[in-house]
């Protein structure tokens, strides 16, 4: 991980950012040949994917509500990324956040509390998200059972549980999805569907510093992640770190999912997680788990996510095609830090 | 860390510096005179776009609403449409087309009715269709005015189909293929099942829900598995799944009926006896009409009797009096004598 | 519940089983050879579609099954060279070229679908691979029908992960792919070009999904549609941990799996009062409780999941 840390800080360097800029500008090329292929026009499609969605409040608010999941589900992996776990089960975890909130949200107790209902929420959406990762921790140091597959796993099981809660217990009328919640998070501005969520995001990235480069917990942590070369290595409980790393990450995810209830569809109904699970993956190790990379990316991963959206309504390019385009300018950019480490080397070995 | 902190503040800033420069620059465009301005008047309709739950290649579900989109377009409208659109995404999805100045928008699917509210207040100039319920916790007076909430009633066909599949079993065992849990599958299923058990209590129905609707190789092991079983007619309501139930069919001279357009190309031997189909190009094409004529709003449950859902013409291995006799319950539905009310609660 | 223990109702469950597991053999064998070589196959459920497809394309203009298969591996392979330079040669993460590169894909083979196809193709299905009947064998009472009666795929995969048991077992190269996966470096600075070698399984591996890929198209089904593969990509990750890296387990895994999918199916055809969401979890479930019992012992191969840097001390 030190590597990848390095890595990031090399990019500071004005060069760097030029190979990325440069290695963008590819995977538009390579992209535009797609556009002009699907009968459109290229300038136009990246007009609407990229600058459109920052040039009006309201598509600003659209690229938060992509934002806010992607960087905090993010900072959710991180956690265990730090120490070498992969959680692959975000997907699951935000269906327990979700669900989380949604029963505090459509219960008596919850309408009465008014906006404190989303505090509950939030705290009982980070419990079930973290107790549901902590079952892949519990398999990894018991069992020994890759926590790889185990959260993958999870991430069905949780959707066709969530999927029963819906058709059985939270039912609200035909439908099946749950019943309104009471009180949705705030809006910052009208006329932009932007909500204090995001702050609380920001705020759980600044967390993430302070624990991974300030406290014992996280040093230990990265100690185990391999980040630091450390002679004490055999004093750290492997599975109190590997348990904790498990349930903060799966909280956070939780929270995620907390939000897409209480600040995007007001219900819980299957498909609220929306592969932001994934997607919160790629922006952990695109960001090289350093926290300002991890905003950065995520901020970049919502823009083209956001605008893929609008370009696909504005040009009619196929959906497809924005899912390629995505994919095609993150593996570009992966070469262009790769080209920029690579020279960093040369330059050393001179 | 200080140093983090700071960074992180001013990211935030230019963040929200962004923002605010932006809104300048959105209140000079409306200012000005933005062609994606919304129109005042709410009772015209020129730029029509879908939001599709699934792929346009399914030959089912979504294709039937793009092939009406395509009808629309032929009758010289501007048409745009999003596949693939997940419920977290649909608000954005909607935003967008608002926004970008289209006067007519569908969510194609009750999921998207929660979104398409929350636009709908937004855009008050704007006229939006749901394929389906509305939320039924909303009161009836707090939905928005300018959308229009169509269940059709493709129980109906259902209902028939389970009556054709009654009268056409020797072995008495039919079968339904369902892909997953939303109101239409779950009426579709109540329906069926109803039917069957309309003409022949004794009639065995095995129900299976895939929980998939892309997964053709399980819709064919699904259909082997109830032709295993004894289920000599089958009734497919699961989109590509649906479509691997149906090749098991063909290879093995299995009846079954078709969902949503007439399949019974795709079935060899005339072994489709028919199809339910629902005609969603003269559904949405009729909404047209209906917000020309002002007053646009509210909801219909349009079914066998409107036209919206109908039965393909039948098989020639179905025998006469079997046709006549289901034309004759069809007949009955139409003028309401018999009455299919969807049934969304059992499993 | 009585007809549950019947003969007939045995043989088409396991019959089932064998056949919904084809695919899944082929990918996770293939996904043995590369995690040995000490790299995740995140990719193959992408390489897996556009197997699928191109299998389906070539056999229905070519009318030959066996060039379709043919095709659908290349294309696998074609393909895998994708995560393959991004993660070996660029030392990126293996699962964000992975994840990225499945998106890449489910896209992608959406679009030549369309351009091939158009989008009001009726999907025309083509023949599939015929049952061939073992002589002899298929006479063996419950055996023979299962296991016996099956396609030539099906014979296929199971020659294919015997194959690779003796290759990865008992061959040099099978020892030249544990020390790629256990210690690169003892292995680069014996000589062998550790870059070169993970590239080739990532083709190699990337060809055996190719081939899953067409059996999901030429199994059975006979035409392509889109997201086809419906994740069986990351079931086979499950296989191959299951399985412990071991050819010949995984197709017993895998046959598990299918046939726990084929025992959902049949559960609910005979009309449980249980929810269907619990049996669309099933196969999950089980996987779960599986590597919970047999996990204890389990050891991956040391290096699976780390880029190879070697300049890195």
């Amino acid at each position: 991980m030190r590597k990848l840390l390095n890595q990031f800080q090399s990019l500071e360097s004005l060069k760097k950012i030029i190979i990325i800029v440069c290695s963008v500008i590819m995977a538009m090329l390579v992209g535009s040949l797609l556009v002009i292929a699907s009968g459109a026009n290229p300038m136009d499609a990246y007009y609407y994917m990229i600058l459109r969605p920052m040039s009006s409040v309201s598509s600003l608010g659209e690229v938060s509500m992509y934002f806010t999941p992607l960087l905090l589900v993010g900072v959710g992996v991180s956690f265990t990324l730090q120490c070498k776990l992969t959680n692959l089960g975000g997907e699951g975890q935000i269906l327990f956040g979700a669900l989380g909130m949604t029963l505090v949200g459509v219960s008596p107790l919850g309408k009465s509390l008014g906006i404190f209902s989303l505090v509950l929420g939030a705290l009982l959406g980070m419990l079930m998200g973290g107790l549901y990762a902590s079952i892949a921790s519990i398999f990894k140091t018991m069992f020994n059972a890759s926590e790889l597959v185990v959260t993958l796993m999870l991430n069905y099981i949780a959707t066709q549980l969530i999927s029963y809660i819906i058709f059985y217990h939270l039912r609200a009328g035909a439908e099946p999805q749950s019943a309104k919640i009471g009180t949705m998070i705030p809006k910052i501005f009208t006329g932009s569907r932007i909500n204090y969520g995001v702050i609380i995001a920001l705020i759980m990235v600044v967390i993430y510093a302070i624990v991974i480069y300030k406290t014992k917990f996280g040093y230990n942590l990265r100690v185990l992640g391999g980040s630091i070369k450390a002679s004490r290595y055999s004093g750290i409980s492997e599975k109190k770190y590997y348990f904790i790393a498990m349930l903060i990450s799966g909280a956070i995810c939780g929270l995620a999912g907390m939000m897409q209830v209480a600040g995007n569809t007001g219900r819980l109904m299957s498909g609220v997680a929306a592969d932001f699970g994934f997607g919160g993956i790629v922006v952990a190790l695109l960001g090289n788990l350093n926290p300002i990379g991890i905003v950065i990316a995520a901020f970049f991963m919502a823009l083209i996510s956001s605008g893929a959206v609008t370009m696909q309504v504005k040009t009619g390019i196929p959906t497809s095609f924005a899912s390629v385009l995505e994919a095609l300018i993150v593996l570009f950019i992966l070469l262009g830090m790769a080209i920029s480490v690579y020279l960093d080397k040369r330059k050393k070995v001179k | 860390m200080k140093k983090l902190f700071a960074l992180l503040l001013s990211v935030m800033m230019v963040l929200s510096l962004a923002a605010c420069s932006s809104n300048k620059t959105e209140d000079n465009n409306s200012t000005a005179g933005d062609n994606s301005a919304p129109v005042a008047d709410r009772n015209t309709v020129s730029k029509i776009a879908v939001i599709l739950p699934g792929s346009i290649t399914d030959q089912s579900w979504n294709q039937s609403a793009y092939e009406g989109l395509m009808t629309i377009e032929s009758q010289g409208y501007e048409v745009a449409y999003t596949e693939n659109v997940d419920v977290a995404t649909a608000e954005a999805v909607a935003r967008s087309y608002a926004e970008e100045g289209f006067d007519f928008i569908i969510g194609h699917g009750a999921q998207y009715g929660q979104a398409i509210c929350n636009v709908a207040e937004d855009f008050d100039t704007v006229n939006f269709f749901i394929t389906g319920n509305a939320p039924e916790d909303i009161a009836e007076e707090d939905l928005p005015k300018n959308i229009m909430f169509a269940d059709y009633r493709e129980c109906e066909g259902a209902y028939v189909s389970g009556v054709i599949a009654a009268l056409m079993t020797q072995t008495g065992v039919v079968g339904y293929i369902g892909g997953g849990n939303n109101t239409t599958q779950q009426s579709d299923k109540n329906a069926f099942v109803e039917g069957v058990k309309s003409i022949n209590a004794n009639v065995e129905v095995k129900t299976v829900i895939t929980g998939t609707f892309d997964d053709s190789n399980l819709g064919y092991e699904t259909a082997k598995a109830m032709h295993e079983a004894g289920a000599d007619v089958i009734l497919q309501t699961c989109d590509h799944t649906g479509l691997g139930a149906l090749q098991y069919c063909s290879e093995n001279g299995v009846w079954c009926i078709g969902y949503t357009s007439d399949q019974s190309a795709l079935v060899e031997g005339g072994k489709m006896l028919t199809s339910m189909l629902i005609d969603i190009p003269f559904m949405i094409s009729s909404q047209t009409d209906l917000i020309k004529a002002g007053n646009y709003g509210g909801q219909s449950f349009p079914g066998l009797h409107d036209g919206v859902v109908s039965i393909a013409a039948f098989s020639s291995e179905m025998p006469e009096e079997v046709a006549t006799q289901v034309n004759d319950i069809i007949a009955k539905i139409v003028a309401g004598e018999i009455v299919v009310t969807p049934n969304y609660s059992e499993n | 519940m009585k007809d549950f223990f019947t003969m007939t109702f045995l043989v088409a469950l396991f019959g089932a089983g064998v056949r919904m597991a084809v695919p899944l053999i082929y990918a996770s064998v293939g996904d043995c050879f590369l995690e040995k070589a000490g790299a995740i196959g995140i990719s193959i459920e992408g390489e897996m579609l556009f197997g699928s497809l191109f299998s389906y394309i070539v056999a229905l203009k070519t009318g030959s099954l066996w060039l379709g298969v043919l095709a659908g591996g290349l294309a696998g392979m074609f393909v895998s060279l994708i995560p393959a330079i991004w993660s070996v040669l660029l030392k990126q993460d293996q699962s964000i070229t992975g994840i990225m590169f499945n998106i890449f894909a489910a896209g992608f083979t959406n679009f030549l679908n369309r351009i091939v196809f158009g989008t009001n193709n009726a999907n025309i299905a083509i023949a599939t691979f015929p049952i061939v009947k073992i002589p002899l064998l298929s006479k063996i009472p419950f055996i023979g029908p299962v296991f016996f009666e099956q396609s030539l795929l099906t014979y296929g995969a199971v020659i294919f992960a015997l194959i690779m048991f003796f290759v990865m077992k008992k061959t040099k190269l099978g020892l030249l792919l544990t020390s790629v996966g256990e210690d690169p470096k003892v292995a680069q600075s014996c000589g062998v070009n550790v870059y070169r070698f993970r590239i080739l399984s990532y083709m190699f591996c990337g060809f055996a999904a190719g081939i899953g890929g067409a059996s999901l198209v030429l199994g059975s089904v006979g035409a392509f549609s889109e997201g086809v593969t419906s994740g069986r990509g990351f079931i086979c990750l499950a296989i191959v941990i299951l399985a412990r890296w071991n050819p010949l387990v995984a197709v017993l895994a895998s046959f598990t799996f299918g046939s726990i999918e084929a025992l959902q199916i049949r559960l609910q055809v005979m009309g449980s009062s249980l929810p269907f969401q619990f049996f669309v979890a099933l196969p999950y479930l089980i996987t779960i409780v599986v590597l919970a019992i047999g996990g204890r012992n389990l050891r991956a191969p040391k290096e699976l999941g780390l880029p190879f840097d070697k300049e890195s001390r």
